[in-house]
């Protein structure tokens, strides 16, 4: 193994360590017979973008931009440091526009503030195109680390910016002087840069009218965007757990939620509570820096600052895109329809990766109620497309959802076009998410204008790709999302109602609806996951296999239903299953399981409601349960058949316990919470 | 590795000059950029160069970059 070998096998960080050390020594014979040995005996992917790093080591700049430039056609999500170079090179060559290109595809999911710092030094040296967007930074602490990631994200967005940075000890001073610099600067958007060192724990409803009041003045004497940030809280407070009833936490809340109750339509609030509690308190300011330089945002998490500014910016500029094409297989659910079907497709819970295909349909699905269309664009014969959209309960999308539905077994592209002229939109209002890298590749290559999200292997980050991807970013929300706050609204509301109500008119106040089915076809997959991942509410863990259920369904002796649940914050879909068989004139209860998501409603209950009636319609007198005890299930169901009514006739040595229950032909069970519809 | 050229390689980077060449004797006034600001940044890249972490005081009365490698040295062990 030569020594090139050895790295190229160690991979990408000993490579960049490696060209450093040379870099550090200006061994630039030594770094061009690097790059030479990569390009000769690595796979395109690393060798190329190494090589070039190894020659911008080396200042070979020509050589180093056409390699990243050749890379950068296929490369996905390309990292910020080599980007950074890139640009770097392109800005020793004096190519002003190579230099935009690089800065174009710096992403939001690679937040390097070294890379930024680079980028935006190679911005720096050219005169500014395109549109100018005049940004004054009146923020309360020093406000210098978060310019490279704004002038960056900025130029990704196609715009410049020109820079006011007021001084953080006299923010009000100048707001409030008519001949201060920031006036005489003229700005397009004036970032009111605040934290939780502003506040004062008593009075919040004061300090937010001073803030307010600073709105009004900007408001009066320009015609900017007035970006606020929201008040965060401290990391280390005082007061301990009563800082959020006595202390800042209190106050910070109180003041965004003043905030969010009366901003005016040119006063944008940027998400940075939010920001540190995703960065994490402790880690977004280091208490040194603070001291040095009163920098209370490190330069790691300046990017994540930015980002949230960068979004209001996207949305005030117009750059927020409109349309979401979504793919269908291995997108929105597990599985291919056209080859596992209908039945065979996972989508929702209990199965994980079902679950995370649910939780796209839902992120697809608050969007779509906020206005943002909807496509499919799938590789399908289209009734095999359509089908699960009609046939599964699981599915949070439903086909009115969408503005367009493309299944064909067109190229991607072109059906995207396609949509474009139909929808009079541009092709730069689009985002593309699916699965399938190769399609990713050929809408990137042929539609340079889409947004194409890079998604993970794992259909559990498909949520947090795209959400980074920070693309439908609106200045306000539309008179149609009044349905989304009402529901937030019901949801504390529910809460509410637990803490403060008898059980009784909890249940009531739920408004169930229960969907009680026969085993179908449909739903044999769904049954089979829930009989795999149910343990704690599980009386007999008979772990049901496909065989069973459709031998189940098939069979006279049995009674076998699905049960359903929704209430009136939305559809759990299915989360109980019984089987019982029928022995001369008992109904014995073989399977009963219930998802824990629906527990204490009195759900169960229904299982008793049902197979009691199975039992009249069967002539049967007795209903006769068993409970096989396991770790899991006997703190929730050791009890259970006693609860309903059965008593204990035999327990044997292994813990089983058998109960027997008289069915009272003239007296049927009842639930009075839960409305019962029976599809036979 | 160095001590004085990985120094050497931050400072260039930090202040974008890859020509720049520091000796022991050269302070922040050889160097126009280097304000307080641009000191925070510099302290900030020589930490993640190196992997250590400066105290708030240690780093406050140093004259010259023969001081900073000291310092830097001593935190190495």
């Amino acid at each position: 193994m030569t020594d090139v070998e050895a790295l190229i096998a160690a991979g990408e960080a000993a490579l960049r360590a490696r060209a450093r050390e040379l870099q550090m020594r200006s061994d630039i014979a030594e770094l061009v017979r690097v790059a030479e040995a990569l390009l000769a005996g690595a796979p395109p992917s690393l060798g190329r973008p190494m090589a070039a790093a190894f020659l911008f080591a080396a200042r070979e700049h020509d050589r180093a931009a056409a390699l990243y430039e050749a890379w950068l056609e296929d490369a996905e999500a390309p990292a910020a440091w080599h980007l950074a170079n890139l640009a770097a090179s392109h800005r020793k060559r004096g190519d002003a526009e190579g230099v935009r290109r690089a800065v174009a595809r710096f992403h939001p999911w690679d937040l390097d503030p070294d890379a930024r710092r680079t980028a935006a030094r190679a911005l720096a040296a050219f005169p500014a195109t395109g549109r100018t967007l005049r940004v004054a930074l009146m923020c309360t602490f020093t406000a210098d680390q978060l310019e490279p990631s704004l002038r960056v994200g900025a130029a990704a967005l196609g715009l410049s910016l020109e820079l006011y940075v007021g001084e953080m000890d006299l923010l009000r001073a100048e707001i409030a002087d008519p001949a201060s610099g920031l006036y005489a600067f003229a700005p397009d958007v004036v970032i009111l840069g605040t934290t939780w060192r502003d506040l004062e724990p008593h009075d919040p409803d004061a300090q937010a009218d001073a803030w307010m009041g600073l709105w009004r003045v900007l408001l009066d004497r320009t015609s900017a965007q007035v970006l606020q940030h929201t008040f965060d809280t401290p990391p280390h407070a005082p007061l301990g757990h009563l800082d959020a009833s006595h202390g800042l936490a209190l106050a910070a809340a109180r003041i965004n939620a003043r905030f969010a109750e009366a901003t005016p339509a040119r006063v944008s609030l940027v998400d940075h509570a939010g920001a540190v509690a995703r960065f994490g308190a402790e880690r977004w300011c280091d208490p040194r820096q603070w001291a040095w330089a009163k920098q209370a945002v490190t330069p790691e998490a300046a990017p994540v600052l930015v980002e949230e500014i960068l979004a209001v910016l996207r949305a005030l500029t117009g750059r927020a895109k409109k349309v979401l094409v979504l793919d269908l297989d291995h997108t929105l659910w597990g599985g291919v329809v056209g080859e596992d079907g209908v039945a065979g497709l996972s989508i929702g819970p209990p199965s994980a990766e079902g679950e995370a295909h649910q939780a796209l349909q839902r992120y697809a699905k608050a969007l779509e109620r906020r206005g943002v269309l909807l496509a499919v664009c799938s590789k399908n014969n289209p009734e095999d497309a359509r089908a699960p959209f009609e046939q599964l309960d699981d599915m949070v999308l439903r086909l009115d959802d969408f503005v367009a539905f493309e299944a064909s077994w067109d190229p991607k592209p072109d059906r995207i076009r396609a949509m474009a002229a139909t929808l009079e939109l541009g092709l730069d209002s689009f985002v593309f998410v699916d699965d399938n890298p190769a399609e990713r590749a050929r809408v990137r290559r042929e539609l340079p204008e889409v947004l194409v999200v890079p998604l993970p292997a794992d259909p559990s980050g498909y949520v947090a790709a795209l959400h980074r991807a920070r693309a439908f970013e609106a200045l306000a929300i539309s008179t149609e999302d009044a349905g989304r706050t009402a529901q937030y609204r019901a949801e504390s509301e529910r809460r509410e109602l637990r803490i403060h109500t008898s059980p009784e008119d909890y249940y009531r106040s739920l408004e169930m609806v229960a969907t009680i089915r026969p085993f179908g076809p449909g739903d044999f997959t769904r049954i089979v996951q829930l009989a795999a991942r149910s343990n704690q509410f599980n009386l007999t863990t008979w772990r049901l296999t496909p065989a069973e259920v459709a031998s189940l369904a098939a069979s006279e002796r049995h009674v076998c239903r699905t049960v359903r649940i929704a209430d009136r914050y939305g559809d759990y879909g299915l989360v109980m299953v019984v089987v019982a068989e029928r022995q001369g004139d008992t109904l014995d209860i073989q399977a009963l399981f219930m998802s824990c998501r629906v527990i204490a409603r009195t759900v169960e209950q229904l299982a008793l409601v049902e197979l009691d009636r199975a039992a009249r319609a069967r002539g049967c007198t007795m209903l006769r349960g068993t409970y096989v005890p396991t770790a899991k299930n006997r703190r929730l169901v050791a009890g259970l058949y006693g609860d309903l009514g059965f008593e204990c006739t035999e327990t044997r040595e292994d813990g089983t316990t058998v109960w027997r229950r008289a069915v009272d032909p003239g007296n049927p069970v009842e639930n009075p919470w839960i409305a019962i519809h029976r599809e036979e | 590795m160095d001590v004085h050229l990985r120094l050497q390689q931050v400072f260039r980077e930090v202040f974008d000059d890859d020509e720049l060449e520091i000796h022991d004797h050269t302070t922040a006034k050889d160097i126009p950029e280097w304000d307080s600001l641009m000191h925070v940044s510099l302290l900030v890249a020589i930490e993640g160069e190196f992997g250590i972490r400066f105290a708030s005081a240690e780093v406050s009365g140093l004259k010259n970059v023969g001081e900073l490698r000291g310092v830097v040295e001593t935190k190495m062990g």
